[in-house]
């Protein structure tokens, strides 16, 4: 007979936080596709190579000028940089063509992969935590490390909720994503807005792989694994739906964070991704789905 | 009269069709012009062409003696010329105010963006009262004025209006028609392209009537008034 072990308060404080901090990671992953999706209709398989690249960037900064800070910030510099060059480079001649863009992302990713390999091994690097101290919470004491990741994943939910919801910017987005042709002829430069929205995408997916380094570990096909569960979010959020996203991943990161405690861990993704399919079956357009893009 | 707009020789395309050909026509400062024919002979392709929503196109078009046959259609919009679409394309999600917010240009104030919104809510006063109220939400006619609306408070000197009273009631075509008189009065140039010739004429200076993608007629209100040019290009 199994047994389902019982957990204590303080147990359940740390696994609800553990959930927390892993579905704010997720969340940059897949806000950063979702926006990317919603607004330019480009499935970017790439986006998990620059996940990678981020958690790379920040363990080299790391090695050669030992601040991890720093590290972050120079990784998320140069990889949203590679984003805006891949962005005006290539996919921009994609995105009359999905499959080509699907086909052209999925290369990207897949030589920016390789490369890593080739560069760093298959190997995985560990980065120690830049804040090594612990913090009182709910009556826990919890890694401020993973606290401050939570507190980042907040500030950038919020601050791009803002953004798409209060700014012009936002509303350009919106029209842009929603008819493109009409915001045109409304003075919107939508070329830029397709820019600045796969910009800022990649800058998410580089923020989440420098924020993650401490906390997994640094391999190449790390981006592989996040972005298998950052798709899973934005279908089951609902494509294009920042909402969604949000309330999805963190129902993800709570089901794994709580799932350890039952199954092992490549049962518990497996039983995410079948309750995910379930529930598409029931709900195809997902939680927060934007029938409106599709008017 | 100096010419603001001139179309020279043009032709256009979507895909391998061809819609337009070698037309021509000016519009002069503050004129009131009328392109007019039946359903499917290029009327709103014309439009389309002028701020290059089409596939391809050939010959000139030129506002204020600069070429912008080549330019992006936001390009040419920021030259303060402002297209009302046929089908009025209103954001449905938005709101009133946002869907007008949108059309503002990017780089006026707070303060005249507001000013301009204000001048549509007072022009319209529907609209204001329905300020919150999200664009899908609204009637027809109310998405009309809101279709409107948001071309004027880009303030421009070119207004590109595509049959406006179309698949409108009756008695909502009798409002957009007091819209438009209203607007064609200012010094305001104006090319409005429409169907329904008689409800435009006494609003124009001049006009042109198009078939098979060919301008086939021009002159004045009085000229194109003329019961028999109706009967051949007009009456279905």
């Amino acid at each position: 007979m199994y047994e389902v072990p019982l957990i204590t308060a303080d147990n359940f404080v740390t696994y609800m936080l553990n959930g927390v901090s892993r579905g704010m990671i997720i969340f940059l992953v897949a806000s950063g596709l979702t926006l990317i999706f919603g607004l330019i209709g480009l499935i970017n398989f790439a986006h998990g190579a620059m996940l990678a690249l981020g958690g790379y960037g920040t363990y080299v900064v790391l090695q050669t000028m030992d601040n991890f800070w720093l590290g972050l910030g120079i990784s998320v510099v140069l990889v949203t940089l590679l984003g805006y060059v891949l962005e005006r480079k290539v996919l921009y001649w994609l995105y009359d063509e999905p499959l080509l863009g699907f086909l052209g992302t999925f290369g990207i990713g897949l030589v920016i992969e390789e490369a890593l390999a080739v560069q760093f091994g298959s190997r995985s690097y560990t980065i120690q935590s830049p804040i090594p101290q612990s913090t009182e919470l709910l009556g826990v004491t919890y890694p401020s490390y993973r606290l401050f990741v939570i507190l980042v994943g907040a500030v950038v939910a919020a601050g791009v909720g803002l953004l798409l919801t209060r700014t012009r910017l936002g509303l350009e987005i919106h029209a842009t994503a929603n008819r493109q042709p009409t915001a045109e002829i409304l003075g919107v430069n939508t070329t830029r807005i397709y820019t600045v929205t796969f910009v800022l995408g990649t800058a998410l997916a580089a923020l989440a792989g420098a924020l993650t380094a401490p906390i997994t570990s640094i391999y190449p096909t790390i981006g592989l694994d996040y972005i298998t569960m950052a798709f899973l979010v934005i279908i089951v959020g609902g494509m294009g739906s920042f909402k969604g996203s949000f309330v999805v991943s963190m129902i993800v990161g709570q089901t794994i964070a709580f799932g350890w405690l039952v199954l092992e861990p490549t049962y518990v993704r497996i039983l995410v991704f079948v309750a995910a399919m379930v529930f598409i079956l029931y709900k195809p357009r997902g939680f927060f789905g934007k029938p409106e893009v599709h008017e | 009269m100096s010419d603001l707009l001139t179309v020279e020789d043009l032709n256009a395309f979507y895909g391998s069709s061809q819609i337009l050909f070698d037309v021509s026509i000016d519009v002069g400062d503050n004129e009131v012009i009328g392109i007019f024919g039946r359903n499917g002979m290029g009327k709103t392709t014309l439009l389309d062409s002028l701020v290059n929503r089409i596939d391809r196109k050939t010959g000139r078009v030129t506002y204020r003696g600069e070429d912008i046959s080549e330019w992006s259609t936001h390009e040419i919009i920021r030259e303060q010329i402002a297209y009302v679409p046929e089908d009025r394309e209103i954001y449905p999600a938005l709101t009133v105010r946002e869907n007008l917010e949108l059309a503002t240009p990017s780089g006026v104030s707070d303060d005249v963006r507001e000013e301009r919104i204000q001048n549509v809510f007072s022009q319209f006063e529907r609209l204001g009262e329905r300020e919150k109220q999200r664009g899908g939400t609204l009637s027809g006619g109310e998405q009309q004025m809101l279709a409107i609306g948001r071309g004027l408070v880009s303030d421009p000197d070119l207004l590109l209006l595509d049959e406006p009273t179309e698949g409108l009631a009756p008695a909502i075509i009798d409002d957009v028609v007091e819209i438009l008189e209203s607007l064609v009065t200012g010094d305001r140039t104006v090319l409005i392209v429409e169907q329904n010739i008689k409800r435009m004429l006494p609003l124009i200076d001049r006009g042109y009537i198009i078939q098979t993608g060919e301008i086939v007629e021009e002159g004045d209100s009085e000229y194109l008034s003329d019961e028999e040019i109706h009967e051949r290009y007009l009456t279905v």
